[in-house]
């Protein structure tokens, strides 16, 4: 321990707890991706059924909804991340009460989360064989059955598979976050590590980041390939 | 008379494709028995899939009737639409089963849960539900796969299983779309087998799109040729296959291809004294058995007309013998006619080929 001291003095410093610990930033990374993920995901997926379904010759066709989504869609996939932060701090500021810290940092984090998510749920679910909806349709199933039966069950291991890419690129937005104050990993690398030429800090940190996105790749890929039946 | 199950009178379909419209379906109309196996044969293209999926109106006609059991599900004429309501549709939509060339089974059910997926409506009970589903792969011979996934059957197997989901609410009719058609031959005809046996015992009543001429041949009551979307020739099967009335119909059942190959099995002598007023070569067409031994000998004696046989055939049409005999006929020209003139009135089908034909 004392050797480890020595060569990391400041990685040390910063302790375990305490407002600047280590487990307290890895605790607001895993708290921002856990919360962005299931905020952004659920209405990501949502929208991602509906620019399927809406579309022409979907199931629910609807061309009104369809371009609703996909404008909305599109237009936020546009804003850089970092510019949307920015862009939105009013809004924030009237959900959550604050502008800084890692509840603040939801609100753009779930926002971004939304359009990245709806698109690749929307390759996803498309990817399923028309054939298959058509043989449901023709058993009379309804809408609801359509989508939670067929599209989404058929997908669903491309579904953890993007869901898997996403979370990567969340956990990415949640140091980006960090940066301006949200807390975390970034921020530990940035405002401890990186300003104060505390190098240890940095590369503790990146280590940190890295095995966590390993371990969601690695728990992704084995889910999908445990949901999957469709090859022998 | 049997009961008309399904009446499409006037079907036209078109798609719009980039400014294109394409006519799939022209001003057609089927009209199915119910009991019947009804064949609807055509080249890929045709419009078959397309007619179709107007009997569950997967489907909307651009114009025409679709009448299942009595009962109008879509009319549109003169502009005004009729059409019955969405949940409706979903009824009558369990009371027509369908299946595919590429079975279209859901890949994360089970075989069961397949079949129980078409069940999810019925008023039934979970457990009337499961009975039921194991009832239906017991009836094709699936009971054992049943916490199979698709992807551990064969191709044969997974058509079973669609067949067991298309008739899980004991559905009136059967739509096949080229169900067979990604099958191996001895999978084709347990396919075959199993459909008409269906038909037999429950009476289901079947339409049956293929563009593989030996399962109409196995199996089909009627036929319906289609060609760019139109019907152009219809009828029992043996009727259609013993006078073929379109070229395009000899064509599908291939008297061309044979015509082709009595020529290519005649030698070089045999084609000169085609050319000579005293031979002809003749497509003979007859059903039943008993009709082949004595023809040779009863046109020689009694026409002095001598027969040879360049190659024959014997089909079998819904169990029906079906012999095609090429023959090369050699006699005065009026002797000729009159033997030609006997074997029609015995029931043969006698087809002429001149010698410009057969040296083209
Ligand atoms: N949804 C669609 N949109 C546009 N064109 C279509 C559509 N469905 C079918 N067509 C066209 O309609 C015509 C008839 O197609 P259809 O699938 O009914 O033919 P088919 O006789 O079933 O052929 P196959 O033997 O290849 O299955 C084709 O020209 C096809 O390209
Ligand atoms: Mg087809």
């Amino acid at each position: 321990m004392s050797e480890f001291a020595h060569l990391m003095p400041n990685v040390v410093h910063l302790g375990w707890l305490g407002q600047n610990g280590w487990l307290t930033s890895i605790g607001q990374t895993l708290y921002m991706t856990f919360w962005a993920a299931l905020f952004g995901g659920v209405i990501g997926l949502i929208f991602g059924v509906g620019l399927v379904i809406f579309d022409k010759g979907g199931i629910a066709e609807n061309r009104v909804l369809f371009n609703i989504f996909d404008k909305i869609v599109s237009i936020v996939r546009a804003i850089p991340f970092i510019i949307l932060l920015a862009f939105i701090a009013p809004v924030t500021q009237a959900i959550v009460g604050t502008q800084i810290g890692p509840t603040a940092a939801l609100v753009p984090l779930s926002l971004c989360v939304i359009p990245f998510y709806a698109r690749q749920v929307q390759a996803a679910i498309s990817s399923v064989d028309k054939g298959k909806i058509e043989a449901a349709q023709s058993l009379g199933a309804t809408v609801p059955d359509l989508i939670f039966d067929v599209y989404l069950r058929e997908a669903s291991s491309e579904l953890i598979r993007v869901t898997t890419v996403t979370l990567i690129s969340l956990i990415g937005m949640t140091a980006m976050a960090g940066a301006i104050g949200a807390g975390g990993l970034g921020n530990t690398a940035i405002a401890y590590g990186y300003n104060q030429f505390s190098n240890d800090i940095t590369l503790v940190a990146t280590l940190l980041v890295l095995i966590l996105v390993v371990f969601v790749q690695l728990t992704g890929d084995v889910l999908a390939k445990a949901t999957s039946h469709s090859h022998r | 008379m049997a009961k008309q199950l399904i009446n499409l009178e006037n079907i036209n379909v078109s798609f719009d494709q980039a400014g294109n419209t394409v006519q799939a379906v022209k001003d057609a109309s089927l009209q199915v028995e119910q009991g019947e196996i009804y064949g609807v044969v055509g080249y890929s293209g045709a419009g078959k899939s397309t007619l179709v999926r107007v009997i569950n109106l997967l489907q909307l006609p651009t114009s025409g009737k679709v009448e299942i059991n009595g009962e109008v599900l879509f009319e549109k004429k003169d502009g005004v639409t009729k059409q019955i309501g969405t949940k409706e549709l979903r009824e009558k939509r369990r009371n027509i089963g369908m299946i595919f060339q590429h079975f279209n089974l859901l890949e994360e059910k089970t075989v069961i849960r397949n079949v129980e997926f078409a069940l999810k409506h019925s008023k039934k009970k979970e457990k009337e539900v499961t009975a039921q589903a194991l009832k239906l792969l017991k009836l094709v011979g699936l009971e054992d796969r049943k916490d199979f996934y698709p992807a551990q059957l064969s191709g044969g197997q997974q058509q079973r299983v669609a067949i067991a989901r298309a008739l899980a609410n004991d559905p009136d009719i059967l739509i096949s779309d080229e169900a067979t058609s990604a099958l191996d031959p001895k999978s084709t005809t347990q396919i075959l087998d199993l459909l008409k046996r269906l038909n037999k015992e429950l009476g289901l009543t079947i339409v049956l799109i293929t563009h593989q001429m030996e399962a109409v041949k196995q199996v089909a009551d009627k036929i319906a040729v289609m060609s760019s979307g139109e019907i152009i020739e219809r009828g029992e099967l043996v009727d259609v296959f013993t006078h073929p009335q379109k070229e395009l119909t000899k064509e599908l059942i291939g008297t061309q291809g044979e015509l082709k190959k009595a020529i290519h099995l005649l030698d070089k002598d045999a084609i000169q004294r085609l050319n000579h007023e005293e031979w002809e070569l003749a497509h003979l067409t007859y059903t039943g058995t008993n009709v082949v031994d004595p023809i040779a000998a009863k046109l020689y004696k009694d026409f002095d007309v001598e027969v040879s046989i360049i190659f024959g055939n014997v089909d079998e049409l819904r169990g029906t013998p079906v012999g095609t005999l090429f023959v090369t006929l050699k006699g005065a020209k009026d002797n000729r006619e009159k033997a030609i003139a006997y074997l029609k009135k015995a029931g043969v089908d006698v087809e002429e080929y001149s010698s410009r034909e057969v040296i083209a």
